[in-house]
């Protein structure tokens, strides 16, 4: 994954709204980073981890950030693609129907 | 041909003695060719074998065949195989045979196998019944007797499952879930649902939970859905490959991909992770055609748009400048884009695309401005809206301007100031806004700005060390060395080990005791001298301290002493003689202390009669410390008297490597006579070297003769060929500022004009008046024939060259207007 915000789980700001306020201020991006790192300890998921460091890098002070809403070019890779097109919020429950397909997968 | 070789191998077998049978049975055993060890042992079996042995060889080779078929997903064929062995001893209650009738469906034969095997080991499968029954096969509940925990508890299973698919909260089936106890069949199904991710679980419990599950449990499959449900993107995708169908599609409706969504993550999820940008631009493109329908393109266009914006910056295919235009544009009308991020797209793909400067400032400029209308219209509208956002947003933009500004000219100008004050207005949290003003206006020793912006500056930022360290620097430039010293200490309170800032403490207190020399303090001298001692600076402060603690001996007539002092200046070492020579020359001017006296006593006056090159290369080291530890870019007067002996060591024989450095010093401190000096010399010593020839020319002005340019152009030729980038990139630049296609300040012609192919009276005007360098500007910006233009300057004259404009602008062919020239003059 590519864009910062969707590796540390954080509303973007675009410039496209440019009044539209996140609200995301340097220690909100701090605790998404060390969640992320709780989650991704480094000595077991050392790529993962860089990712993940590049990404707070990026988005550490609200100059950053600007200048990642405003400059950014990075290329998107498959996975930005997914993150996009992954609903907001998912049902996240199975029917009867596919419970009984699994069960019966064994 | 399958069928001769089993006839083949038939035919073979009932040939062979019992004792070959029996090998080649085992041989075959051990190659895992469990069909060809069959037909040998059933042989061997009707030979009179003898019949335990091969029974036992049988079953062995019974048991390899079914699983072999089983490996292959022939669940059938294996259960087929293995229950033709039971005559040789295989069991129908083998876990394997279990395993393989359950994968087969064939769940009657599976229980009633179960139903031979002891109470314990009934009730270890009882779980993988249960999971069965609520996958769907209910009938077989009526086998089980009443008492069956299986039978018992499956109502209430039942109802636990549907009404938590049919998403009742947790707190509601609590009653249900207590009623199937730690024992039940059910149990795994319980712990799975109290499990399942919900928002505002806590993970790391919901880990726990899954944990506990048996590795073996039937409910596995859910388990896992749980599991997949708790991923991100980057875990899920590379998992999704690995996946049954089953588990995959399930995992896919769970998390809301379903339709056109799936189908869409199915086409991206077969892309390579690290897409190629024109393989994921063409499937992007695919949204917009008539196969897929208005809500689906909608829904796509919502959830790409960030993402195809920056494909559509990135996309290989959009390197050229129109096309990406033509790509932005379509994009902003696909996804709906407001205009002011339509104009920012533009700006990004004018400067990936490399447009000249001058090409992508307005643009940029114009999104800008749009931006704070925004702003603008919004106050306006609800004064109580805040637009901190937009206006930073500005600051931001403004700052990039600039580092554009200085990557193209490597320096800023007027223009880059304005920006960056701009910026200012908008934001004066940005930091090295600030510093780069105070830098511009101290290189520029425009000290009043300078000071005016370093107070404002260090307002917003009163312990930013680089802003005091600038500070420092001002002051000692605008000899206010008290001020340089508090700057200088603020900085030690907040960095007490900044080795830099104590160099320009003593810096400071030299300038001072110069400063004090000069206007005759000298009680005030020695003082300031002492001062300085106490801090650490270079090996060239130390001695300047020194030097001038000579002058201050001279000039209180205490000669002695002052040479005395001279004298422990002096070493042996190539060079050192010039160094100090120079170093007594510079302060000398700065103290106002007579040079000869200084000389004298150092008996220093014959230092270049007879130059090396380590006096040229210890000089030129001298300037350079100099320069960099003072800012100072004009050593003009203190070289003044070094002309002469420096021009004449220009014929020593320096290395490539230190006629460049000497060169390039020349070049800096704008030694015009003495650059021209070293560079003929150097050219004609090393001709195979380019980089000479560059600084024979790189104070040139106006084009030259036609011969110095085609030099010019050779060595152009000659640096690339030679690899040389820095040298062919910096002849280039030359050439071109020498042939004007990097000065447009000529006075824009009526384009009206031009474009209609009219020869009106305003453009004959124009040309009129233009200088010769604007008509070659002119005739290169119209006919890129730069060359024809300056052989007809050179042979024909200024008034040729207006001629030759007008023909053109008639649209004449510059070779027919030479050919008239020529008759004419013939």
């Amino acid at each position: 994954m590519n864009n910062p915000y969707l590796i540390l789980g954080l509303p973007e700001y675009l410039p496209e709204n440019p009044l539209d306020e996140t609200g995301l201020d340097d220690a909100t991006v701090k605790s998404a980073y060390l969640q992320q790192l709780r989650r991704y300890p480094p000595e077991q998921h050392p790529q993962v981890f860089q990712q993940i460091r590049r990404a707070y890098e990026q988005l550490e002070t609200r100059q950053k950030r600007l200048q990642q809403a405003l400059f950014d070019t990075t290329l998107p890779n498959r996975q930005d693609v997914v993150t996009a097109l992954m609903p907001r919020n998912p049902p996240a429950r199975p029917t009867l129907q596919q419970v009984q397909q699994l069960l019966a997968q064994g | 041909m399958s069928r001769n070789k089993k006839s083949g191998t038939k035919k073979t077998a009932s040939n062979l003695p019992p004792q070959a049978l029996e090998q080649a049975a085992l041989q075959a055993l051990e190659n895992a060719q469990y069909r060809q060890a069959l037909q040998y042992l059933k042989t061997l079996l009707k030979q009179g074998g003898d019949p335990v042995h091969t029974s036992a060889l049988l079953q062995q080779a019974y048991t390899g065949r079914a699983e072999q078929l089983a490996d292959q997903g022939m669940y059938k064929e294996a259960l087929v195989t293995w229950e033709s062995a039971q005559a040789y001893g295989l069991e129908n209650t083998d876990r394997r045979y279990l395993d393989w009738l359950l994968k087969a469906r064939q769940y009657r034969q599976w229980l009633s196998a179960c139903q031979q095997l002891p109470p314990a080991e009934q009730q270890s499968l009882q779980p993988q019944l249960a999971a069965i029954i609520l996958a769907g096969e209910t009938a077989l509940l009526d086998t089980l007797a009443p008492e069956n925990p299986v039978r018992r508890d499956h109502e209430t299973a039942c109802e636990l499952l549907e009404r938590w698919c049919q998403g009742e909260s947790q707190s509601n089936l609590q009653a249900l879930l207590k009623r199937i106890s730690f024992r039940s069949p059910y149990r795994d199904l319980r712990q799975i649902i109290q499990a399942w991710p919900e928002p505002g679980s806590d993970p790391e419990q919901i880990q726990l939970l899954l944990q506990r599950l048996p590795a073996d449990s039937p409910f596995h499959p859910l388990a896992q859905q749980a599991r997949l449900l708790q991923l991100e993107p980057r875990e899920l995708l590379p998992q999704l490959d690995s996946l049954s169908a089953t588990a995959h599609n399930s995992q896919m409706m769970i998390r809301g991909w379903s339709g056109p969504p799936a189908e869409w993550l199915k086409k991206i999820a077969a892309l390579e992770p690290e897409p190629a940008p024109r393989k994921l631009y063409d499937l992007f493109s695919r949204i917009n055609t008539n196969q897929v329908t208005p809500e689906t393109r909608n829904w796509l266009t919502d959830a790409l748009k960030k993402t195809w914006v920056r494909l559509t910056l990135a996309s290989e295919h959009g390197t050229r400048y129109p096309d990406r235009q033509l790509h932005i544009s379509r994009l902003a009308q696909l996804v709906k884009l407001p205009p002011p991020e339509k104009q920012r797209l533009f700006a990004l793909a004018n400067d990936a695309g490399g447009l000249a400067l001058e090409s992508r400032l307005p643009v940029w400029e114009q999104y800008r401005n749009d931006l704070l209308k925004t702003a603008t219209t919004a106050t306006a509208a609800d004064p109580s809206r805040k637009t901190g956002s937009v206006t930073e947003l500005a600051a931001q933009l403004n700052c990039h301007l600039v580092q554009a500004i200085r990557e193209e000219y490597g320096e800023l100008d007027e223009y880059a100031i304005r920006l960056l004050e701009q910026a200012l207005e908008h934001d004066p949290s940005l930091q090295s806004a600030w510093a780069d003003i105070l830098e511009y206006y101290l290189q520029q020793r425009k000290l009043k700005p300078a000071r005016d912006t370093l107070k404002q500056a260090l307002t917003h930022h009163p312990d930013d060390t680089t802003l005091l360290e600038l500070g420092t620097r001002i002051a000692i430039a605008g000899n206010a060395f008290k001020k340089a010293a508090d700057h200088a200490r603020h900085i030690l309170a907040i960095d007490p080990i900044n080795t830099r800032i104590r160099q320009l403490l003593r810096q400071a207190h030299t300038a001072h005791a110069g400063k004090q020399l000069k206007q005759g303090k000298l009680h005030l001298v020695a003082k300031e001298l002492e001062e300085a001692r106490n801090w650490k600076g270079t090996a060239l402060d130390a001695t300047i301290t020194q030097v001038l603690q000579v002058c201050l001996a001279v000039r209180q007539q205490d000669l002695a002493a002052a040479r005395q002092l001279l004298q422990a200046l002096i070493t042996t070492e190539p060079g050192a003689a010039v160094r100090l020579e120079f170093i007594l020359r510079h302060e000398s001017l700065l103290t106002d202390t007579p040079l000869a006296t200084l000389l004298n006593l150092g008996g220093l006056e014959q230092v270049w009669k007879k130059p090396a090159v380590a006096d040229v290369l210890a000089l030129e080291k001298t300037l350079r410390e100099l320069m960099e530890a003072n800012d100072i870019k004009d050593l003009t007067k203190s070289l003044a008297g070094l002309q002469a002996p420096l021009k004449k060591a220009a014929k020593l024989k320096f290395a490539v490597g230190e006629g460049e450095s000497l060169c390039e010093l020349w070049l800096q401190t704008r030694q015009e006579a003495l650059l021209t000096a070293y560079a003929t010399r150097l050219e004609k010593t090393w001709p195979d070297k380019p980089v000479f020839t560059y600084y024979r020319f790189a104070n040139m002005q106006y084009l030259g003769p036609v011969a110095t340019m085609n030099r010019l152009e050779q060595a152009w030729d000659k640096a690339r060929d030679q690899g040389d980038s820095i040298t062919a990139s910096r002849l280039g630049s030359l050439l071109d500022r020498l042939n004007g296609f990097d000065h447009h300040d000529y006075p824009v012609p009526p384009m009206q004009d031009i474009l209609d192919g009219k020869f009106s009276p305003a453009l004959d005007n124009l040309i009129e008046n233009m200088s010769a360098r604007e008509l070659l500007d002119f005739i290169s910006m119209m006919a890129s024939d730069g060359m024809l233009a300056r052989q007809v300057l050179e042979h024909f004259g200024e008034q040729a060259l207006r001629e030759l404009c007008r023909s053109m602008m008639r649209g004449d062919s510059p070779e027919d207007f030479i050919k008239r020239l020529e008759k004419g003059f013939s």
